[in-house]
């Protein structure tokens, strides 16, 4: 189920909510667990076994831990859990993609194509990459004793299961719940604080994101080959702006739900389109991603305190790695490869001179994201090709644009809403909401993006969160 | 600025979800139950009986003799009007013959097809009946039916009948084209159970009776980009549902071979 349909909204969540705010505080982890399954179950009608999948990482993980505790050989529980956790993860997103090349090798080695590898077509389950990635910080904690193994496995199935973060996050550390799974408090400031951070999170989703990525949908029904060099800038634009305010709604609705809830989860963007380097920009943008690299890929490898090549190899390991986890194409594997060259380039002293000179570090990133989210949005490396023929056309022989003046007709269907990407990726919006949210004014805001946001929702313009497919 | 407190605001939002709730029961009961034809009442043209083709004053046929395809050049279009969805506004953007009168928008159907505005090019916005009745077109062109799949079946055919007479009650001397749908690539339609190629072909089948080959003549765009399955094909299209802006030329070049003179 996505937070941002009617299902969810008018159904699960006022039903959920009250039942959870009415019963006592020792059954709320076993209503939540409860029901994060049934949400869970509700959006995989169609693969019904996935919910099996989930509960078993909730087994499997727990036991595990346990078990690394009680054994004299606690790092082969450890390494069973990770190879289980990422074992699932391997087949169900990247087993075809490793498949997909073998077969290209064969080909070439036997031309009549009778040896290949049948590909298994799995459908992703929801959610995996985050619970997987959960599961492992978890094991990987408690092997390093950061804190004992969960007793109660309750507990732990609520951690993981949790539905305000059960889809895409955000990632969150055991270290950060673990208190607030034992004891948590439930106030109506609170509830009513989480509501408008919800709101408002539904507001940058359904009725920002969703409207700018109009432009790159259009975009691409075209072909990148039929649309001007403006229209193709303007379009990879309309994709950082939705991106970014489908993933952040999504974000802010999560940590909304969890405040309702009684819990704390953990923070996902500050706003990163003011970063002045591509290093600054992957501290702000997806946080808590970030960090789970840092905490078990980066710092385990050596970090930047083993000489300049170490370091640079420890970079490019992270960056393949946040490539692939987005994705089984090329395309992210050339994305991951292409931050790496960026922030490698920053680390080696670029990064001074932008932080020195912030003009010059805007406009920097000014193109930097835009280009950067463009590598990684298209998976076909030969439509990539083409789109940034149109983006610098420079390096093309004379393409002819059969509709003269494309941009003109997008500019006014969607200039105002790329007008609002621009502004909402500043923090003026956020200082006055700030200023406004316990208001009236605030009140008229947020009841007016809750009616504008249902409207949207019950005529269907409604679209898939992007981050879901992970 | 008068603050209002937490429990105002939880009365607030508690009145928010209440009124919302309705709208999230008729969402998920519509997905699960066919959507009803909008209200067709005002849209029969007015004191005239739907006519079906049975019923059209035919005429006779030495008048109007049986016509074959023939190839035409660009200039064939000089005095041809398109009504159309978002597939004939590709055709206006990207296919490259300018000279066409286009009256078409994203999402129109038999059903919005008298209402809407169209801003065309050389008269300004007007509406389908402004255009037909204050000017002359030599050749009319219809491709429509897809916005429409979400409907009763027999209300969109009888909605299209109607359009057709009605058409040819306000240009009498113009060629009609109505023209089949265009396939949808086999991704979407193997999985989505409104937009798919058995109902788009069930559409375009009573499209086709329509057909004459004197006065009103079926063309079908999907000898061209269809598969060897009857699906779009996959490399044509990234929504499975248009053709890439490119191959919009090759459409107007295929419109070229069904010229009727």
């Amino acid at each position: 189920m996505v937070f941002s349909s009617l299902e969810f909204l008018t159904l699960f969540l006022p039903a959920f909510l009250l039942l959870y705010w009415i019963v006592p505080q020792r059954f709320r982890n076993a209503l939540l667990l409860v029901g994060s399954l049934v949400f869970y179950l509700l959006g995989t009608l169609d693969h019904p076994v996935y919910v099996l999948l989930l509960i078993a990482a909730v087994l499997v993980n727990y036991g595990a831990a346990l078990m690394m505790e009680r054994s004299a050989r606690p790092k082969a529980w450890l390494i069973a859990g990770i190879v289980y956790n990422f074992g699932w993860l391997f087949v169900f997103k990247y087993a075809d993609f490793l498949f997909t090349g073998i077969n290209q090798v064969l080909l070439a080695l036997f031309p009549s194509g009778t040896v290949r590898i049948p590909l298994l077509e799995l459908l992703l389950p929801i959610g995996i990459s985050f619970y997987a990635f959960q599961a492992v910080s978890y094991l990987v904690d408690v092997y390093r004793c950061t804190y004992p193994a969960e007793r109660s496995l309750l507990r732990f199935g609520t951690y993981l299961c949790m539905f305000p973060k059960l889809t895409s996050g955000p990632i969150t550390d055991y270290a950060e719940v673990r208190g607030q799974l034992q004891s948590r408090t439930v106030s109506l400031n609170g509830a009513v604080s989480g509501m408008k951070l919800f709101i408002f999170g539904m507001g940058l989703k359904v009725l920002l994101a969703n409207r700018i990525g109009g432009l790159w949908t259009d975009v691409t029904t075209i072909g990148f080959d039929s649309i001007s060099t403006p229209l193709a800038w303007m379009s990879i634009f309309a994709y950082s702006f939705q991106l970014y305010f489908d993933f952040f709604g999504y974000s802010l609705m999560a940590i909304g739900l969890g405040k309702m809830l009684g819990f704390r989860l953990p923070q996902n963007f500050r706003h990163p389109y003011l970063s002045l380097s591509m290093t600054e920009f992957w501290r702000r943008w997806h946080i808590t991603l970030g960090s789970w690299f840092r905490d078990y890929v980066y710092i385990p490898l050596g970090g930047s305190r083993e000489g300049q090549g170490k370091t640079m190899r420890n970079l490019l390991v992270v960056w393949l790695c946040t490539g692939l986890w987005h994705g089984a194409h090329l395309n992210f594997l050339l994305w991951g490869l292409v931050l790496f060259a960026i922030i490698a380039l920053e680390k080696l002293g670029l990064k001074r001179t932008l932080d020195r000179h912030p003009a010059f570090g805007h406009l920097y990133m000014l193109l930097l994201i835009p280009l950067s989210w463009a590598v990684f949005a298209v998976t076909d490396l030969s439509q990539l090709g083409m789109l940034f023929g149109r983006l610098f056309p420079f390096f093309q022989r004379g393409v002819e644009v059969v509709f003269q003046q494309d941009y003109l007709k997008y500019a006014k269907t969607y200039g105002l809403w790329l007008a609002l990407g621009f502004l909402f990726s500043t923090k003026l919006p956020y200082r006055l909401y700030a200023r406004c949210k316990s208001n009236v004014i605030g009140a008229v805001f947020l009841v007016l993006v809750f009616a504008a946001s249902v409207y949207c929702m019950y005529m269907g313009m409604n679209d898939p969160f992007l981050y879901f497919r992970f | 600025m008068k603050r209002v407190s937490p429990r105002m605001f939880a009365l607030i939002f508690a009145v928010c979800f209440l009124v919302a709730i309705p709208f999230g029961i008729k969402a998920v009961h519509d997905q699960h139950a066919q959507t009803e034809a909008p209200d067709v009442a005002e849209q029969t043209p007015a004191a005239e009986p739907t006519p079906t083709p049975e019923t059209e004053p035919t005429p006779t046929p030495e008048a109007h003799p049986i016509k074959e395809f023939t190839q035409v050049d660009a200039s064939y279009f000089d005095d041809a009007l398109m009504i159309g969805d978002s597939r004939t506004v590709g055709l206006m953007e990207y296919g490259g013959m300018d000279n066409i009168c286009y009256f078409a928008t994203q999402g129109m159907s038999v059903y919005n097809v008298r209402e809407t505005e169209v801003n065309v090019a050389k008269y300004g916005k007007v509406t389908l009946e402004t255009l037909l009745t204050q000017h002359t077109f030599g050749k009319i062109y219809v491709m429509l039916g897809v916005n429409e799949l979400g409907y009763d079946f027999s209300t969109t055919v009888s909605q299209y009948q109607a359009l057709v007479a009605q058409i040819r009650q306000w240009q009498p001397d113009a060629i009609l084209f109505v023209e089949a749908n265009l396939h949808l690539a086999q991704k979407r339609s193997d999985s989505d159970s409104v937009f798919n190629n058995a109902n788009i072909n069930r559409l375009n089948a009573e499209i086709a009776k329509l057909a004459d080959q004197r006065t009103v003549f079926y063309i079908d765009i999907n000898e061209l980009f269809d598969d060897e399955n009857g699906y779009l094909r996959a490399d044509y299209t990234s929504d499975s549902t248009h053709v890439y802006g490119k191959y919009y030329q090759e459409w107007s070049a295929w419109l070229c071979t069904k010229g009727i003179l």
